[in-house]
């Protein structure tokens, strides 16, 4: 069984359709990742998810539950951290995950295991001032741990790091990353770093519909195309012309003195673009070869 | 339901909640037997100087007492609707409900932790006026009736509750506290002009209380008279709530 299935589910708000017929099936214990640009319906896809939005049509099941028809059926299984956590001001963090524990009912040798370990998981186990004085980062952290303090089977994570600094991203990353495999892990993002580096499957969305889903291996051989880098210490223009028409050239862009070159051929292009340089008879300062990056791959799907 | 009354009383211990309350009625407690006691006093000096003869009636410990249920209702209700306006609105549009609501707990248990919390400190608030009002008042003029203005207090504490259910649903209901405080306020102002317009208003509605509590302490009439009314207002009180809590629960948040 998914730990989480769309069927065909629309949400509607007046004429403006958010989410348009999503079909989607998260495997469980996988770390998903929810792509799409704002606006794209993945916030609205977690609320339906969560008992928080209702679905015009369709189903939204959490582990064949239909969370329409019996949500708290399945409440006690699941954590959600919304985009922007907010909390009780007036609360420090340990009283704000004690009221959560109370929430989930949690009592004796449990609920003081789980409140110490999800202190020290978000790192404000010494932290006795009131949340109000909070800085963003620690409000992620600690929002991740009341959607864990129930040790949740699945976690719906909604842009966790946008507003976050390098730091505070690295951390919430490192924290979601310790979770794959033991928990289920909807991560809603539109930064495509967060998914290569913690997810294992993904699903892009843009405007209400799904355009792929796939393993991240599977798409990466999919839509890998070697890229060429090549930066000359002279005028381009000559070795464009000579790119121009070439049956194993994909794509050609330029920034500058350097050429971007996208191949469907690695091996013809590894042999033929030397030759060309040599043809055009321009010094070369850098040549490189890369793969497309997932922010690359992501742009070409949703073109 | 134990988790959001443990919360609830927590948070009026550790906010403003836990003197602003107490002391703005403890205030409205003093203030009627001294203006009551003193303004005459004050005013004929004036008076005077300005050539003006009038003879002021001597004031005593009802007119007192009758002071204390003006400001009540000029007051107290005006604060009772300002105090608990933000009360679920304000956690609805700050997103702090939406976290909570996907945690196992029913949305109507939260509603009500909050009406017998925040409803119960507005009654204690309301005995602490009170008692400090029967003091003072008989400390300034001797001897005043306690049993009278006991059951004139519980009367008055059922409009109090009233207030606070009208406002509370208003706040489950809107996502903004200012609409939540704008629909208690209207609805507050319309039942008390309704008064004016209609006799079984003027007699039943909730309203009619605060004149049900003057008559009780004037002894134009007994606690017994105002059972109806305060049976009405209470039916359209848990009626204001259950719809407030009906709509709250099939709301998107």
């Amino acid at each position: 069984m998914s730990a989480i299935e769309l069927r065909g589910l629309v949400k509607r708000f007046g004429a403006y359709t958010a989410v348009d017929d999503l079909n989607l099936a998260v495997p469980q214990g996988s770390v998903f990742g929810f792509l799409g640009p704002n606006g794209a319906g993945k916030t609205t896809t977690i609320r339906v998810l969560t008992g928080l939005a209702r679905p015009t049509a369709g189903e939204a099941l959490i582990f064949g539950v239909d969370v329409a028809r019996d949500f708290k059926s399945v409440s006690s299984r699941l954590g959600y951290l919304p985009e922007n956590p907010a909390f009780y001001g007036w609360m420090t963090a340990r009283e704000y995950l004690e009221f959560c524990a109370d929430l989930f009912e949690l009592e004796g040798d449990r609920r003081a295991a789980r409140l110490s370990k999800m202190l020290e998981f978000c790192g404000l186990a010494g932290v006795d001032r009131p949340i109000s004085g909070f800085s963003r980062g620690m409000k992620q952290r600690l929002g991740l741990a009341q959607a864990l303090i129930n040790d949740a089977d699945i976690l719906f994570l909604d842009e966790p790091t946008s507003a976050l600094d390098p730091m505070g991203r690295k951390e919430v990353l490192d924290m979601i990353a310790s979770l794959a495999h033991e928990k289920t892990v909807f991560l809603s993002t539109h930064i495509l770093e967060d998914v290569e580096r913690v997810c294992d499957r993904v699903a892009m969305l843009r405007e209400g519909k799904l355009v792929l889903e796939s393993d991240l291996e599977t798409l990466k051989s999919r839509y890998l195309e070697p890229v060429f880098t090549l930066e000359f210490d002279g005028p381009i223009d000559m070795f464009i012309t000579l790119l121009s028409g070439l049956v194993w050239v994909v794509d050609v862009r330029t920034e500058g003195r350097t050429v971007i070159v996208r191949t469907n051929n690695l091996q013809t292009a590894e042999r033929e673009l030397p030759k060309l340089v040599a043809r055009a008879s321009l010094p070369l300062r850098h040549y490189q070869m890369g793969e497309m990056s997932l922010e690359e791959i992501f742009m070409k799907v949703l073109a | 339901m134990r988790a959001f009354l443990k919360k609830e009383l927590k948070e009026i211990l550790r906010t403003y909640r836990l003197w602003a309350v107490p002391v703005l009625f403890l205030f409205l407690g003093l203030m009627a037997p001294a203006s009551t006691k003193f303004l005459p006093e004050i005013l004929k000096p004036q008076l005077r100087a300005q050539g003006i003869s009038i003879t002021l009636p001597k004031m005593g410990a009802v007119a007192a007492y009758q002071a204390y249920f003006k400001n009540l209702t000029q007051i107290g209700l005006l604060a009772v609707i300002l105090f608990s306006m933000s009360l679920i609105s304000e956690e609805k549009a700050g997103g702090v409900l939406a976290q909570v609501v996907t945690k196992p707990i029913s949305r109507p248990a939260i509603v009500l932790a909050k009406w017998l919390v925040h409803g119960g400190w507005f009654v204690v608030s309301l005995a602490v006026g009170a008692i400090s009002c029967y003091f003072y008042t008989v400390g300034l003029f001797g001897k005043a009736p306690a049993g009278a203005f006991a059951a004139a207090n519980l009367i008055f504490a059922v409009y109090i509750l009233f207030i606070f259910s009208l406002t509370l649903a208003a706040g489950a209901v809107l996502r903004s506290q200012v609409a939540a405080s704008v629909v208690s306020l209207a609805g507050f102002s319309a039942l008390s002009l309704l008064s004016f317009f209609s006799r079984w208003s003027a007699r039943y509605s909730p309203a009619s209380l605060n004149d049900h509590a003057v008559n009780v302490v004037l002894g134009r009439a007994g606690p017994v008279d105002a059972i109806w009314p305060m049976l009405i207002t209470a039916a359209l009180g848990a009626a204001l709530l259950a719809g407030g809590i009906f709509i709250f629960d099939r709301q998107e948040l």
